[in-house]
């Protein structure tokens, strides 16, 4: 293992070739008591990556190093083969759709300007909208269902309509690759099976996507491969059929109600 | 789809060019009004003849330069007030919250305490005052340099308590002061715009235009700072970065103003939450909404300083306060029943 792990060196143009969209390698995060150790990742276009583990497992934190929110105390990040620390935040940005999973407080925007703002990176520095920009929030909000709530006050919307518009911000500029944070959570069954086909058009269309969730449902339905946390470690990671066993399920949550389960 | 367009552009122009038309009648009106009356007629009759136009000396000598400076600081104070309000997501947040006015106090103080030889009194208040500003400035930038991120909390948190340690050394310095020092101090404190002059106006001007130019080019950043560091920092923005040029240039620009003028209060709060009320939340709008706002604002309340209790001119603080915060209430509550 040690041997397998050394030869992969960071240097090492195969490990990260340019045509995969996201790769990570050796990710620690947290000095004494590390959040997020040695975690290995790898995301090609129209690949969905699925992020499990209980709550405080390391998810988020994964996430918010692979967009580039903070920097990893040891490994590295790759986006489309440059190094994440090289790239500005507008390049990054650009390439990068990120939903976070805590709502910020909007004091007092509207959603239109919301959304608006996931086009930051693709707008001169002082530029208005133009029609074009306008058209694209209109039909973000509308791949999201929430167009009728355009005019709104951000924060006089619901959890579950909050989290729909900050959705359609992360897919307005079109990136290549998403990094989903909890995006079902607060949702409507209803809009739960939309956003799943959603989701999938989208990986269709060759977008790559990164989710961390509790919704085993839709990972089966999406992911081609699992990246299972436990305590900051990767506890099993591969294709579903292999990770999403009672057996592993149970341990990475701390339970035994997996195993049970399937008995009955 | 081209319905939905025009309200944020029509709010938007509504709004500029509604607080553009409201400073330039306010600096048309302003310099006629007064203990003598001035017709405007007359001064554009032979406006550069003062020997014998006597509205023209009282309008180009007397008034303009002060109602000039009134533009200028109360524009200044409006645009970096919103740019706090933004920067440390916090509405109370004014040009004086991080302490820029309390090293300017303080430095002026002893500029006023000590004072210097008689060559360099007239300007030794207010470059002391910039002084001041500019090394509390400098000290937030240092003290808070050593963390990787600048988070809005610790921001304000730590310009807080510096405000208060350095309003510690005002008040120990005024407790060592004679009686016609601290009657200095406590004027100066209330903010004076009758010092102007034209040679002053363009310096200010000058210094200060750089400052301008950043921070109004800085709407988008802005938006996107009010939601958070990681908020922006995921849609492109360089958080610490762009927090820290802000907090720069409107620190710079606040300290210009204040040197010359004194801490006039309220205008930075209050200007730009009128503007929020009246035309919404995007900075874009907001900071030159609440510039054009807040010149008009501080030369009415000039101008009603000068004329309320004539012959005697009020301290142009005492008017910011009592003029506006009134004002402000009933836009306030008014909207509150609207959207109720």
């Amino acid at each position: 293992m040690a041997e397998a792990s050394l030869s992969r060196s960071t240097a090492d143009p195969a490990v990260c070739p340019p045509d995969v969209l996201l790769c990570a390698e050796g990710l620690v995060f947290g000095f004494e008591r590390p959040f997020l150790r040695g975690v290995d990742l790898r995301i090609s276009g129209g690949e969905c990556v699925a992020l499990l583990g209980a709550n405080g497992a390391g998810k988020t934190t994964l996430l918010r190093l692979l967009g580039g929110l903070i920097e990893a105390h040891s490994g590295l990040v790759k986006v489309d083969g440059i190094a994440s620390v090289l790239l500005s935040h507008e390049e990054r940005a650009r390439r990068i759709g990120y939903l976070p999973q805590r709502i910020p407080m909007a004091t007092g925007f509207a959603v239109y300007e919301m959304v608006l703002m996931g086009m930051y990176a693709l707008l001169p520095a002082r530029g208005w909208e133009s029609q074009r920009e306008w058209l694209a929030v209109g039909r973000a909000l509308h791949r999201v269902g929430a167009r009728r709530l355009m005019r709104r006050s951000f924060d006089e919307l619901s959890g579950g309509e909050q989290r729909r518009v900050l959705l359609a911000r992360a897919l307005v500029a079109h990136p290549r690759l998403l990094l989903l944070d909890e995006p079902l959570a607060a949702l409507d069954p209803g809009f739960v099976l939309e956003l799943t086909a959603t989701l999938s058009a989208l990986k269709t269309a060759g977008v790559g996507l990164v989710i961390s969730t509790h919704r085993l449902s839709l990972v089966r339905l999406l992911a081609d491969q699992v990246i299972v946390l436990r305590r900051g470690a990767v506890l099993a990671s591969g294709p579903p059929s292999e990770t999403l066993s009672a057996a592993l399920l149970d341990e990475a949550y701390g339970t035994d109600a997996f195993s049970h389960a399937s008995v009955k | 789809m081209s319905r939905r367009v025009p309200l944020p552009r029509r709010r938007r122009s509504m709004l500029l060019v509604g607080s553009g038309a409201a400073l330039a009648i306010a600096l048309l009106v302003a310099p006629t009004v007064g203990s003598t009356s001035v017709s405007l007629q007359r001064v554009w009759a032979n406006p550069l003849n003062w020997d014998e136009n006597p509205d023209a000396a009282v309008f180009f000598v007397a008034r303009l330069p002060r109602v000039l400076l009134a533009c200028i600081v109360g524009g200044t104070l409006a645009l970096a007030g919103a740019t706090f309000q933004s920067l440390l997501r916090n509405p109370l947040a004014s040009p004086y919250t991080l302490g820029v006015t309390a090293g300017a106090t303080l430095a002026a103080f002893l500029a006023i305490r000590f004072s210097p030889g008689t060559a360099f009194a007239e300007f030794s208040v207010p470059l002391f005052a910039l002084a001041g500003a500019l090394a509390t400035t400098g000290l937030l930038l240092l003290l808070t340099s050593r963390r990787g991120d600048l988070p809005p909390m610790v921001l304000l948190l730590a310009g807080v308590t510096l405000n208060f340690t350095i309003s510690a050394g005002v008040l120990l310095l005024q407790y060592f002061s004679d009686h016609a020092e601290t009657a200095r101090m406590i004027r100066w404190l209330m903010g004076d715009l009758d010092a102007a002059t034209y040679r002053m106006l363009l310096l200010l001007s000058v210094v200060s235009l750089p400052g301008w130019l950043a921070l109004l080019r800085a709407g988008r950043t802005l938006n996107l700072l009010s939601l958070g560091p990681d908020e922006a920092q995921a849609q492109g923005v360089n958080a610490v970065v762009a927090t820290r040029n802000g907090l720069l240039w409107a620190s710079w620009v606040t300290g210009l103003a204040v040197a010359v003028a004194g801490p006039v209060g309220f205008v930075g709060i209050l200007v730009p939450h009128a503007v929020r009320l009246l035309g919404g939340y995007d900075y874009r709008i907001v900071l030159p909404a609440s510039m054009l706002g807040g010149a008009a604002f501080l030369i009415i309340c000039d101008t009603a300083a000068r004329l309320l209790l004539a012959p005697v001119e009020l301290p142009v603080g005492i008017l910011t306060a009592s003029l506006g915060g009134p004002f402000f209430l009933v836009l306030l509550l008014s909207r509150r029943v609207q959207h109720a």
